[in-house]
């Protein structure tokens, strides 16, 4: 495996962990009857697991985010980790049982495609 | 049905003034951070970076504005969709993208605005849908359109 194919595999796993990681942030918000405020927050992380296995997750992406950095150009890693929007998504789709519906979804593309334009070098 | 149309509305106030927060605070701490790099020497190893990084205020401003993003983003996902909330958070490559060439004089040659105007056309299309999606569909799952909450109960 080249490096930079395996660049890429670690920005797909980073991505994955970062959308993960929200998905337990937003369990976490919903299991919380503390209230919205840090407070409540703070009471609602020691009283059920999401939160910190949020944090878990975006520790080990950010490590793996990093190795990623070195082994390709930003200009890669950059657009390859904009499918996080894509996965979010899809795990809100399928954990949290959200509509995400035809809007959220064009939306979505149009960002992937703004990403892409923006990240190229030059014409 | 009044219940339901009050939870799909629910919170939009404090969604919209969260939203602006997370993408003012993941701006203003991606510059801060920037701005804590530049002037450390180009050749400088890792460890060196670090060290001149972790002297610079403009670093520990980053830092905290992220703790202060983690209680507000908690805050925005008890109102709203997360597949709502978190592409919104694209705006703030919008405002990075054009702060970075006021502040810094970065370049923004064509392809980059035409990139830039699509990401903000894509946050605005995703913030014209409901927030936060009806409560029916948050327990027995997308494709069923509308029910008593009795469906939920199975035997």
């Amino acid at each position: 495996m080249s490096q930079y194919t395996f660049g890429l595999l670690l920005v797909f796993i980073a991505v994955f962990l970062e959308a993960l990681g929200q998905t337990c942030f937003k369990f976490s918000a919903n299991a919380n009857t503390h209230g919205a405020h840090p407070a409540g927050v703070i009471r609602s992380a020691f009283s059920n697991h999401w939160t910190i296995t949020g944090i878990a997750c975006f520790l080990t992406e950010a490590t793996v985010w990093t190795i990623a950095l070195k082994k390709l150009p930003l200009n890669v890693a950059f657009p390859a980790g904009s499918i996080c929007f894509v996965f979010v998504a899809i795990l809100s789709f399928l954990l949290l049982k959200e509509r995400v519906g035809k809007r959220r979804w064009f939306g979505i593309a149009l960002i992937l495609a703004g990403v892409v334009l923006v990240s190229i070098q030059s014409f | 049905m009044e219940q339901a149309l009050h939870d799909h509305t629910h919170g939009r106030g404090k969604v919209i003034f969260g939203l602006t927060m997370a993408i003012a605070l993941c701006s203003i701490s991606q510059l801060c951070w920037k701005y804590a790099t530049t002037g450390v020497p180009a050749d400088s190893t890792a460890f060196h970076t670090l060290l001149i990084t972790f002297t610079r205020a403009s670093f520990w401003i980053a830092a905290g504005l992220y703790i202060w993003q983690f209680f507000n983003w908690m805050m925005v996902l008890k109102y709203a969709d997360l597949s709502f909330a978190q592409p919104i958070t694209a705006g703030s490559y919008v405002v990075v993208g054009v702060a970075s060439w006021l502040i810094f004089g970065e370049a923004l040659p064509p392809h980059r605005l035409v990139g830039t105007g699509l990401i903000l056309a894509g946050v605005i299309l995703i913030s014209q849908s409901a927030h936060r999606s009806a409560p029916h569909a948050r327990s027995i799952g997308v494709l069923v359109p509308a029910g008593p909450p009795e469906l939920e109960e199975h035997p």
